[in-house]
């Protein structure tokens, strides 16, 4: 084995990068460079990622009710502007850290520098040296033989009669990080500005089946030019059940939109939104009025119009009848039947056929439905979504692309030559000395 | 025999096959016998094949893939769990690291034989927001990647033991069949590079899913965020590893950190706190 190889965990570590490698610009103490400096520190990143994560877990502990309905509200927390100007930090920290590193990066694509010393190789961790019977100019040019057929891009000087030859693989797995960085920057500005509503909206876009309303009566709209409007027609709100009648398997509503001389079909259901116009319209919600007769013993044919969950209580009886739900494929209403405060009967009854229960009847004529979309713009999730794909690319190529550098000083000694050889990888530090241990055993 | 009871069987095959090899490999820890190991490599395997029948079985009862429950879930991640393990060992012929590792997913099987309540196992239909591509991928995803997650787990505390007989320069043969240090943070390291891009694309199917049922690709929702502290947690490793060489002992805490983060996001979210992924609920 090459010797020098010391045990991971010996506390002393290489980086990925050499000295002088990283850190461009001017090292003056002007106020401007402490800035960048500091921004594009190492540090402060690995502090806001672990500040963040705390940050995170406090916000799922620690979650504010909203005041009117009583449930969590999720968002407030993380709405809060200090943890959106912690957010615009890392931002900030990724892109100047990026900017910082490109001449960097644009060296190591260039490839390594041929121009080391003997002591600098004899520095690396893993390092060696071996003597070879031919002279030198041979041996360097079986070197870069040997080191091609591994698939190192390999690069070479002769210096008099010493040669020095540079090689490297998996150079392009630097892009990998760079990649994710700019792509997380990326998503994160996307998510502000969509935070910030300058642009898109979060609405509701409700209506009756049957009607045509404008997407500019929408609860909440904005910015969204009145040109722009279209007018949605809702034709139909149904559910379908599953076939014990009782499980919803799915909500749909059928919809014609109507944009000047174009109109065309859809059926929103949950997990399929309409998306027209960059305005995304998805199954949020829905509900039926039932109209009918009712009959009890002291009271015939009265007429009702109820909500779903609402109340119809013939008179005369102990008898509370609440329709649950409405299923278009056989006209069933689907109600609950309750006695005092007890919950006695689930059932179903089609349309216009009447009902018993001991002393009281019920006979549903009518249905009318309405749904609830929700209607969103965000121009961002594009930008999110691209930049997501890129940060798992940039992930998967920095963890597969694994930069393995060597480089190598043959010397000429009596009897032949001398041949320096070491090298670094951060990430394959076992591959690498895989290579050097099969270049050296070539040379025995 | 209807495929109901085929499942329970299944799941008592593999308690039994990850109880077995647990037992085993620990012996192992202590006596030295390369068949008594074989047998404990074997069970694992067979309950490897028990574990995916479970799976397919439930898919076939249910009719969509077995992802739905807090049951199905557990299941998914104990497969994750073995498979990887069984990867391992192929690559690193190390059957040492059965003792740190089987044990969590035969533990996972102990507690729901012991804790969970009957009804929360039977198979469900989908609830329309369910009933999507994405929360597949997303939960495939998940199970190889905690899989990878909990093997680093093992093999960073099999690193510590390592690294404190190594201290007290202890000669026990124990110290001496254990992997040296330098493979241990190694075959740690690897499978952290193996679980983070896996973890990528567990978040970012996720906010696929949510972005087409809800139309919010992010809602602050506890199971998302707490995925997402995990997620922060291996990439503060990652670069405390490549920038600031933090490897060996620093590395194997931060590793089990992260491990404790994903048992927390699969059982701690759902316990201490609620949301909307209760549906995929637990208890
Ligand atoms: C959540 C945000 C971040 C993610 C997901 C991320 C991801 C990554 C990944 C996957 C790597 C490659 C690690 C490896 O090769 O094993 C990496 C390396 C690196 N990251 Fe980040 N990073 C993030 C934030 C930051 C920040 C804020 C900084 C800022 C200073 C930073 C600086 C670096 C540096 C200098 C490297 C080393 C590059 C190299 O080895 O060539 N990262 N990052």
């Amino acid at each position: 084995m090459a010797e020098g190889k010391k045990p991971a965990g010996s506390g002393i570590e290489e980086q990925n990068v050499l000295p002088g490698e990283t850190g461009t610009g001017p090292s003056d103490d002007s106020i401007i460079n402490k800035a960048w400096n500091f921004l594009s520190s190492m540090k402060l990143g690995i502090t806001l990622l672990l500040v963040l994560a705390v940050a995170s877990i406090i916000g799922t502990i620690w979650v504010p009710k909203d005041p009117f309905t009583g449930q969590p509200d999720y968002l407030k927390f993380y709405n809060n502007p200090i943890f959106n100007i912690l957010l615009a930090l890392l931002a900030l920290n990724l892109l100047v850290c990026s900017l910082n590193r490109w001449k960097a990066v644009k060296n190591t694509l260039q490839g390594p520098n041929v121009d080391v010393s003997e002591n600098f190789i004899k520095s690396l961790k893993s390092s060696s040296s071996v003597k070879v019977k031919n002279e030198p100019g041979q041996t360097a040019e079986e070197l870069k033989g040997l080191l091609k057929k591994k698939g190192y891009r390999v690069f070479s000087r002769q210096e008099g009669d010493t040669f020095k030859v540079a090689a490297d693989r998996g150079h392009l797995g630097i892009l990998g990080p760079y990649l994710t960085h700019l792509s997380f920057f990326v998503i994160i500005v996307a998510v502000m500005i969509k935070f910030s509503g300058l642009v898109g909206f979060d609405g509701t876009f409700a209506g009756w089946e049957g009607q045509t309303y404008s997407i500019g009566q929408t609860q909440g709209i904005q910015n969204v030019d009145p040109a722009d409007f279209f007018d949605i027609r809702i034709n139909n709100f149904r559910t379908e059940y599953r076939p014990d009648g009782r499980e919803v398997k799915q909500w749909y509503s059928d919809v014609t939109v109507i944009d000047g001389l174009k109109t065309f079909d859809f059926s929103i259901y949950v997990n399929k939104p309409l998306v027209y116009k960059g305005i995304k319209f998805y199954q949020s919600s829905y509900g039926h009025q039932f109209s009918g007769k009712y009959s009890g013993p002291s009271a015939k044919d009265r007429q009702f119009n109820v909500g779903m969950q609402e109340y119809i209580q013939p008179a005369g009886t102990e008898l509370t009848f609440v329709p649950m739900g409405y299923e278009d494929a056989t006209k069933e209403v689907k109600f609950r039947i309750y006695k005092g405060n007890q919950w006695v009967a689930e059932d179903e009854a089609v349309l216009n056929t009447p009902y018993k229960y001991e002393n009281a009847e019920v006979k549903f004529e009518n249905v009318l439905s309405y749904t609830v979309l929700s209607a969103k713009k965000d121009p961002g999730v594009l930008i999110v979504g691209i930049g997501s794909i890129l940060l798992i690319a940039g992930v998967i190529v920095s963890f597969i692309l694994r930069q393995r550098r060597i480089w190598s000083v043959v010397t000429p000694e009596k009897g032949g030559s001398l041949v320096q050889i070491g090298g670094i990888s951060a990430k394959d530090k076992h591959g690498l000395d895989n290579d050097l241990d099969q270049i050296i055993g070539e040379f025995k | 025999m209807d495929l109901v009871t085929l499942e329970q069987y299944s799941f008592t095959a593999t308690f039994v096959a990850y109880m077995v090899a647990s037992a085993i490999y620990i012996i192992y820890l202590a006596y030295k016998n390369e068949n008594m190991a074989r047998v404990a490599t074997l069970a694992t395997a067979v309950g490897f094949l028990t574990n995916s029948a479970f799976l397919v079985l439930r898919w076939k009862i249910s009719g969509h893939p077995p992802f739905v429950n807090g049951y199905e879930f557990l299941l998914s991640f104990t497969w994750g769990i073995a498979g990887t393990y069984l990867f391992a060992e192929w690559r690193y012929n190390l059957r040492i690291i059965g003792a740190f590792v089987m044990p969590v997913a035969w533990l996972i099987l102990a507690w729901i034989a012991l804790k969970m309540p009957e009804q929360a196992k039977t198979a469900s239909n989908l609830m329309p927001a369910l009933q999507s591509n994405w929360l597949t991928i997303h939960v495939a995803t998940a199970m190889v990647s905690y899989g990878a997650f909990a093997l680093s787990f093992g093999t960073s505390i099999m690193y510590l033991i390592k690294q404190s007989m190594e201290r007290n320069r202890s000669r026990s043969e124990f110290n001496k069949r254990m992997p040296s240090l330098d493979v241990l943070d190694n075959i740690g390291y690897k499978f952290i590079a193996v679980g983070f891009p896996l973890l990528s694309i567990v978040i970012i199917s996720g906010a696929i899913w949510a972005e087409f049922a809800w139309g919010r690709y992010w809602s602050w929702d506890p199971k998302e965020t707490w995925s997402l502290i995990t997620w922060l947690v291996y990439a503060a490793y990652l670069h405390a590893r490549f920038t600031y060489g933090w490897r060996g002992n620093k590395a194997a805490w931060m590793s089990i950190i992260g491990f404790a983060f994903v048992l927390f996001t699969f059982f701690g979210v759902n316990y201490f706190l609620s949301g909307l992924h209760a549906y995929g609920g637990i208890g």
